[in-house]
């Protein structure tokens, strides 16, 4: 299953530990070096979407410092997820570095 | 600024958490950074997600929330007939020289009878009985409506001699006001029935207003019209083709359009059998019934797949 790139980052920002929706947004720019700026819609869309299909689960709400937030945390299926997508990707590049080497030599 | 994004969340799903929590409008608060632009930019991309999120459900709606959506469309056009009614289409004035109480000349503006009264509040009744979520309320008053559109349609339409409403303040001179065509029956009937059958809940008094306005838009739009509310059979035509195009995985609007297609099956009937000297569109003489029929046949086809699978 190809994942979008922007549901792609949103798993990868949730790799190291659970985090709240503003939070993955900074995380997915910070490790897209700033390709990826997910606006609020696209974040929950995603979000939505991944925990409907169990790939990411969320916590329970808690309001800190006035503002109501909720964290997200990587399931089993979403660590599978996403490391058959990166192993995905790292295929399609290889394809693409062989043949580009290749027509160099 | 946090107006604006409460605003476009209302884009979502009633059930969804960026209706029922701050979660959403909090987080796109964080991502504007105090930016007026970001903040539009964050609203446009709620609405956008918030349609797609509405498209993305629809299929798992069940009927009994189609037949909720029918109850709020038949009841807010059977709200604006009986405003249009009591407001716009009265008969002409009393003689000024009735005498009042105490010998004054009484010179009323309007002649509004009994009948339009009577239908106005049971309209209203309706309205304020779903947007309360008052079965007891919705339920009674939508029976009262067919009992009053009933008793026009089958004892002063069908009935020449005894033609005419009493008026509310010309009593003395007797029915005179002109009853509402016997079509209106059948919508009263399907209203009925949907009320009695659809899921009811709470809902906000900005939802009364809304139907307020779009009532008295309802009613300018067939003022301005030389039918009357004619004018809606068009955008009516055109639910019923989005339903035949897209029911098969929006239920609601399958359901919606059955019951549409019920209440204007009558029009339809009494259009088709005026005699051919009265002047007849041919698109609609040989549109209409067919449409009629797949109207009700295939989104009931629809249903019925989807209640067999």
């Amino acid at each position: 299953m190809e994942i979008r790139r922007s549901t792609y980052f949103v798993l990868a920002a949730l790799l190291d530990r659970p985090l709240h929706g503003y939070a993955i947004i900074k995380r997915a720019s910070e490790l897209s070096d700033g390709e990826v700026r997910l606006s609020t819609g696209t974040l929950f869309g995603a979000l939505d979407r991944l925990v409907e299909s169990g790939l990411v689960q969320a916590g329970e709400e808690e309001k800190v410092e006035g503002r109501v937030r909720r964290s997200y945390s990587l399931t089993d299926d979403g660590h599978a997820a996403l490391a058959a997508e990166a192993e995905r990707l790292r295929r399609a590049a290889r394809v693409v570095e062989t043949r580009a080497a290749r027509a160099a030599n | 600024m946090r107006e604006l994004l409460v605003l476009a969340c209302r884009a979502f799903p009633p059930e969804h958490r960026a209706r029922r929590s701050d979660e959403v409008v909090d987080t796109a608060l964080l991502a504007a950074d105090g930016s007026v632009w970001r903040v539009v930019r964050e609203s446009v991309s709620l609405v956008l997600a918030g349609v797609w999120e509405r498209v993305r459900v629809e299929p798992r709606r069940s009927l009994r929330d189609g037949v909720a959506l029918l109850a709020g469309l038949l009841a807010l056009v059977n709200l604006a007939v009986a405003l249009y009614g009591i407001s716009f289409a009265v008969h002409p004035p009393p003689p000024p020289e009735i005498l009042g109480p105490l010998g004054f000349v009484f010179r009323n503006p309007y002649a509004v009878d009994w009948w339009w009264i009577a239908f106005a509040v049971a309209a209203a009744g309706i309205v304020l009985g779903l947007v309360l979520g008052n079965r007891a309320l919705a339920l009674g008053a939508a029976l009262a409506n067919l009992g009053i559109v009933g008793y026009d349609a089958l004892f002063l339409a069908a009935n020449w001699s005894m033609r005419g409403h009493l008026n509310a303040f010309a009593f003395l001179r007797g029915p005179v006001g002109y009853p509402v065509a016997q079509e209106w029956l059948a919508p009263a009937v399907v209203l009925a029935l949907a009320t009695a059958v659809a899921p009811l809940r709470r809902r906000s008094l900005g939802a009364l207003s809304l139907t307020l306005v779009a009532a008295m838009l309802l009613v300018v739009l067939a003022r301005e019209s030389p039918g009357g509310f004619f004018f809606l059979r068009w955008p009516l035509a055109a639910f019923i083709v989005l339903a035949m195009a897209v029911g098969w995985f929006a239920p609601r609007l399958a359901v919606v359009a059955v019951g549409v297609s019920l209440a204007l099956a009558p029009t339809v009937f009494q259009y088709l059998t005026t005699p051919s000297y009265v002047y007849k569109d041919p698109v609609v003489t040989w549109v209409a019934a067919p449409g009629l029929a797949l109207g009700v046949l295939l989104p009931l086809a629809y249903l019925t797949r989807r209640r067999l699978t």
